[in-house]
């Protein structure tokens, strides 16, 4: 599945994921910096101001108003707290999901191999996102969950990265297993073998650690695929709730929106792209280089 | 018809019941039964009389009995009553099916055309400026957020030029002719296939690379014939071979992607139909929806399998289908 434009340059002499690197870099700044930031310009999230609706920008705000009157660009610099959120967390899932599966598949082989693939063929292939829909619709106190648990607040955050991860696991695990199929064979495990060691033993301490290298280059891959879900989810308003800000949420009202006030329709949008874009062309260097393929 | 298309078409089915069963036991967890509506809409009813009303419903039976009796109806043709609709859930899926259809394969046509020469290009001179250029472009494609390219659209071509209607259907009631439909296609389609185009260019890539190195390439440069004719007729043949069960195997992604378009363009088709359904608890609409799609995703994975096997006379003595 070669889409990489080989390089033998170093990661870090190449200009591209320097680029996507120093990208991703200032968002991660700024969502940690978010509290500062606002204290310095002296706006919120959440504050709304209905003399103030669909203004555009001002000195006081400088991206300026969104429907309720609330400072867009503090909604979008909380908003990318969440969405960063949600694709570390729901890509760190999806691996774990997707390198047990994977290693499982690749080390063991036979029958379980056959079945592992051919679920993950039958993810990969399926209309996902009705299904998700379904899950996304799910009242989680009808699952037997805590009244406490299910209503909280950040239940829907919750979910929404249980419900990547169940999407997004499936780059890891065919990563993760050509990568097992191709140590399985290696001296080190056989010596392992030989020795009497268990076979979670052999995973865990010869196998694991030599794929490592494809499953930071899976990792990477799926944050961006998880970013674009969960905008797509929040978008149809099935993930991050209101009043919680989320890029994709915040596109939510968007079709009445374009004709009242265009330019609040292109920046969440445009920071989803610039994000997920970053983190693919980020990831593809990775994979020339680690997998190689 | 060999045994391993007929594995295949088994192996199928049993996805397919696996889904339904599946999505049976999820939507009955989603909030507010038709009873629970009733209850909301009328304070009087009294617990007991919600028992009775589950009771004639048959919700208070165990879910797999449920589920066995809804499958039997569903094969015999009764897929029972829309709630949202009011009508028998045939009739609103039939045309929407339709109307996806179209728009599927409209997207799926005008990305190949786009597609083709775009990665036969690229595979010409791997890691030359084109293929670079190819690759950013198609990177672009598969991330950009679907449904705000959509808005983009609106944004430039109904807002700003006026040129294409906002929305991707003609309003309810009104007449038109099919040149008119398309019109309202435009955005829709154009929406759509960017993904597509981004994903199919990057396997036509990878495939023609790969057909690129085999002997009777060599052989074809060997005899003299010309480097187009090389890479179009030599070597584009043999690549659309794999590109084919890509290709299908990428009709689940473009159906969730045209749920999308259809919910930001109000075009009223399957993936907006499943939607509205799910939110707004018409339980029976959304099962045949839900199966429907993974039904038409699984076929055409099917017909691809069939289809390869045809085109390529080595699978058709093969073993297993492998990766």
């Amino acid at each position: 599945m070669s889409i990489a434009v080989a390089s033998d340059r170093p990661l870090w002499r190449d200009p591209v994921p320097m680029i996507c690197l120093a990208l991703l870099g200032t968002m991660v700044l700024a969502a940690l910096l978010t509290p500062a930031i606002e204290r310095l310009l002296g706006v919120d999230a959440v504050t709304v101001d209905l003399f103030g609706r669909f203004q555009p920008p001002s000195e006081k705000h400088l991206l300026g108003q969104d429907e309720l009157g609330r400072d867009m660009l503090a909604r979008l610099l909380r908003g990318g707290q969440v969405s960063l959120l949600v694709g570390f967390l729901g890509a760190g899932l999806a691996a774990v999901i997707g390198t047990v599966i994977g290693l499982l598949a690749g080390y063991l082989g036979g029958r379980l191999d056959a079945v592992l693939m051919r679920m993950t063929d039958t993810v990969i292939a399926l209309p996902i996102l009705p299904l998700l829909i379904v899950l996304a619709a799910l009242d989680l106190g009808k699952l037997g969950l805590p009244e406490g648990l299910a209503t909280s607040e950040n239940a829907s955050l919750w979910k929404i990265v249980v419900i990547v991860a169940m999407a997004g696991w499936t780059t890891t695990a065919r990563l993760v297993r050509a990568a097992t199929l191709s140590v399985r064979s290696r001296t080190y495990v056989e010596a392992a073998v030989a020795s009497g060691a268990s076979t979670f033993r052999i995973l865990w301490r010869h196998v694991l650690p030599n794929v490592s290298g494809p499953i930071l280059v899976a990792v990477t891959l799926s944050i961006g695929n998880v970013i674009l879900l969960e905008s797509v989810l929040s978008f149809l308003g099935l993930g991050i709730q209101p009043p919680t800000p989320s890029w994709g949420a915040m596109l939510t009202n968007a079709q009445t929106i374009v004709w009242e006030a265009p330019h609040l329709a292109i920046w969440p949008g445009l920071l989803v792209f610039v994000t997920v874009l970053a983190i693919n062309l980020l990831g593809d260097s990775l994979r020339d280089r680690i997998v190689g393929v | 018809m060999s045994k391993r298309l007929l594995s295949r078409i088994g192996q199928s089915l049993v996805i397919l019941l696996l889904v339904s069963a599946g999505s049976y036991g999820l939507i009955g967890l989603m909030p507010g039964d038709p009873i629970d509506l009733m209850i909301q809409a009328d304070p009087r009813l009294t617990p007991e009389d919600a028992a009775r009303l589950k009771a004639l419903e048959g919700l208070d039976r165990p879910l797999p009995e449920r589920y066995a009796d809804w499958l039997w109806n569903a094969l015999q043709g009764d897929f029972g009553q829309s709630r949202l609709y009011k009508v028998p859930v045939a009739d609103v899926l039939v045309p929407r099916l339709g109307s996806t259809l179209l728009l599927l394969g409209l997207a799926m046509v005008l990305a190949l055309a786009v597609a083709i020469p775009a990665g036969v290009l690229a595979a010409a001179k791997p890691r030359g400026v084109t293929d670079r250029a190819i690759n950013l472009a198609c990177f672009a494609g598969v991330s950009i957020p679907p449904f705000w390219l959509a808005l983009l659209l609106i944004l430039v071509f109904a807002v700003g030029l006026g040129w294409l209607p906002a929305s991707g259907a003609p309003p309810a009631g009104r007449d038109t002719g099919f040149g008119d439909h398309l019109l309202y296609l435009v955005m829709p389609v154009a929406a759509l296939s960017v993904s597509a185009v981004a994903s199919y260019a990057r396997h036509v890539r990878s495939a023609m690379i790969e057909a690129m190195t085999e002997d009777w390439v060599r052989t074809a440069r060997a005899k003299g014939a010309s480097r187009a004719r090389v890479l179009w007729r030599h070597g584009l043949r043999n690549a659309l071979l794999p590109v084919t069960t890509l290709v299908a195997l990428d009709i689940g992604t473009l159906f969730s992607g045209a749920l999308i378009v259809e919910t930001v363009f109000a075009r009223p088709g399957m993936g907006k139909l499943i939607y509205d359904a799910i939110l707004g608890n018409d339980y029976n609409l959304a099962m045949i929806g839900l199966t429907l799609a993974t039904a038409v995703t699984l076929a055409a994975n099917l017909g691809a399998d069939a289809l390869y096997g045809r085109l390529d006379p080595r699978v058709r003595t093969g073993g297993g289908s492998g990766l």
